[in-house]
């Protein structure tokens, strides 16, 4: 357990977060962290896929629909993408994503696109716990509870 | 130069001839019209190469029983048209065409666009509703003095692509005083003016200026676009408006089938992938305490916008659909234009342009990076 762990804080909330990790470098990045002993928190979820363009906009909104308080999308640095082009059509599809929760209110704050390549294990656990601590200052996610979805 | 011809008959008359002699000469094999239905009541898109069946055809009727788009696409996802087949459409049945077309869902080989500068369409409620013929006078008056008539559908109301893009003939009915008499066709491509030149419908004329009227629609539709925007707003605190207006969803699915943009077979959001099966719903208990059932309603509309909207032309079909009156094509409208404007993209515009999710640009979208 670290310091950053899922901790329920005063009012009970404990964040858990749903991250799509590409096979490639994010999950090689996160595999890093990992042997390299850093605090990742385990309030995160990981998913290993193919490439980060496999991240359908709506698999991120069922994390979301279904009591996630935030999704982490990760993926080569653009220029290192193991299929040449996938995290360039990650990143189109992601401001798409983002952009429609912006207009339909749902809190684009909860979704974060970053790159982690396969040797930053130091940066995979650095995004997942600054993220982590956005959402504890968020909040828990209203769709979790919502009974008319 | 853009060349116009003058059909000294107004109106459906005037684009019946027009298809007639089309037909008559072999210029094309076949044409898709609106047309009245033999046993009366229906009005459905037809394709016709019997140039008498064309006296049915009412080819201007403000309605828009099915997507012409779509219809266009189930025509041609197999195979192109191998001979030249005319179609008249409206702008935004064209534009969903060309949607169709980017999406490997259509060809558009051998087709000729005819489309009117459109002054909007009736609910489709109204084609087996009362008989429309008062209403259809005062549309046309209110056509010719470039305003907009009463009782269209919402979104034809700020609707700023009225005036057909990409289309071989333009028909041209906005702000013009003799509408009642004659019918002025713009020629947009080589194709349609190689094509009249043989029709013996007259010499075709240099554009005039644009009437008075068609600026008049232009601010017209920019005003109602502005309206339609400023009155669904989500963007307020914890979802309440948000849930409000798509909790009244029955499921029914109808606006994902009418819509011309989705073309899935099998759509994700009926598959057994998204089946809400016990662990779904096991889940959502453990959360709530009462769910709906089965589960998974508003995310149909949520799953939808992302994958649609982008190419969504608002043509306003869903709406008209929908048995409970969710504004289904003003939020596709809103919503659609706010992420194609990341994109800087018009669904419909171009058919050599790529759809934004298939775009490749390397040095953009920084600001989403994190």
């Amino acid at each position: 357990m670290t310091s950053s762990d899922a901790k329920a804080d005063s009012q009970g909330f404990r964040p858990r977060v749903v991250g799509f990790l590409c096979n490639w470098c994010s999950y090689a990045g996160a595999d890093l962290a990992g042997t390299s002993r850093l605090d990742v928190p385990a309030a995160i979820s990981p998913i290993r896929v193919m490439c980060s363009s496999r991240v359908d906009p709506v698999l991120i909104m069922t994390a979301l629909m279904r009591g996630a308080d935030g999704v982490l999308v990760t993926g080569c640095h653009p220029g290192d993408c193991h299929y040449d082009k996938g995290n360039y059509f990650a990143r189109r599809r992601f401001a798409l994503t983002d952009q429609i929760l912006t207009s339909l209110g749902l809190e684009p704050e909860r979704v974060r696109l970053s790159w982690v390549s396969a040797s930053e294990g130091p940066r995979y656990a650095e995004v997942v716990n600054e993220f982590i601590e956005e959402i504890r200052e968020l909040g828990p996610n209203p769709m979790r509870t919502n009974r008319s979805l | 130069m853009t060349a116009t011809i003058t059909i000294d008959k107004p109106l459906d008359e005037g684009v019946r001839t027009l298809l007639r002699s089309m037909l008559e000469k072999g210029t094309v094999r076949a044409v898709l019209t609106l047309r009245r239905l033999e046993d009366g009541g229906g009005v459905a898109h037809c394709l016709v190469t019997d140039p008498a069946a064309l006296a049915e055809a009412v080819p201007l009727l403000p309605v828009m029983p099915s997507q012409g788009g779509q219809v266009l696409s189930h025509l041609t996802q197999e195979e192109p048209f191998k001979e030249p087949v005319a179609a008249v459409v409206r702008p935004c049945e064209a534009r969903a065409f060309v949607e169709l077309m980017k999406r490997n869902q259509a060809f558009g080989d051998n087709l000729v666009l005819i489309s009117p500068e459109c002054p909007g369409v009736f609910p489709v409620q109204r084609v087996s509703g009362d008989p429309m013929d008062d209403d259809i006078d005062a549309y046309w008056r209110s056509t010719s003095e470039g305003k907009g008539a009463d009782g269209l559908r919402p979104v034809c109301t700020g609707c700023e692509l009225f005036e057909p893009i990409g289309v071989d003939m333009t028909l041209r009915l906005v702000g013009r005083s003799d509408l009642d008499k004659v019918l002025t066709v713009r020629l947009d491509t080589q194709r349609a003016e190689d094509m009249v030149k043989d029709l013996g419908l007259g010499k075709a004329k240099e554009d005039g200026k644009d009437p008075k009227g068609l600026e008049a629609l232009r601010s017209a539709r920019a005003k109602g676009r502005a309206d339609l925007r400023a009155e669904l707003d989500f963007t307020g605190e914890d979802m309440a408006e948000f849930s409000r207006t798509f909790g009244k969803c029955i499921s029914c699915h109808a606006c994902s089938k009418v819509c011309p943009i989705c073309y899935c077979q099998m759509c994700y959001f009926e598959a057994r992938a998204a089946a809400a099966g016990p662990a779904w719903w096991r889940n959502d208990l453990k959360r709530k305490g009462a769910t709906r059932a089965p589960p998974g309603t508003v995310f149909f509309h949520v799953g939808r916008l992302l994958h649609m909207s982008i190419s969504c032309v608002a043509c306003g079909m869903c709406e008209d659909v929908c048995p409970v009156d969710i504004p289904v094509a003003r939020i596709f409208k809103k919503v659609g234009e706010a992420a194609q404007e990341v994109f800087e993209y018009v669904p419909g515009r171009d058919p050599k342009e790529e759809i934004p999710i298939k775009t490749f640009v390397e040095d953009e979208l920084h600001e989403v990076e994190r």
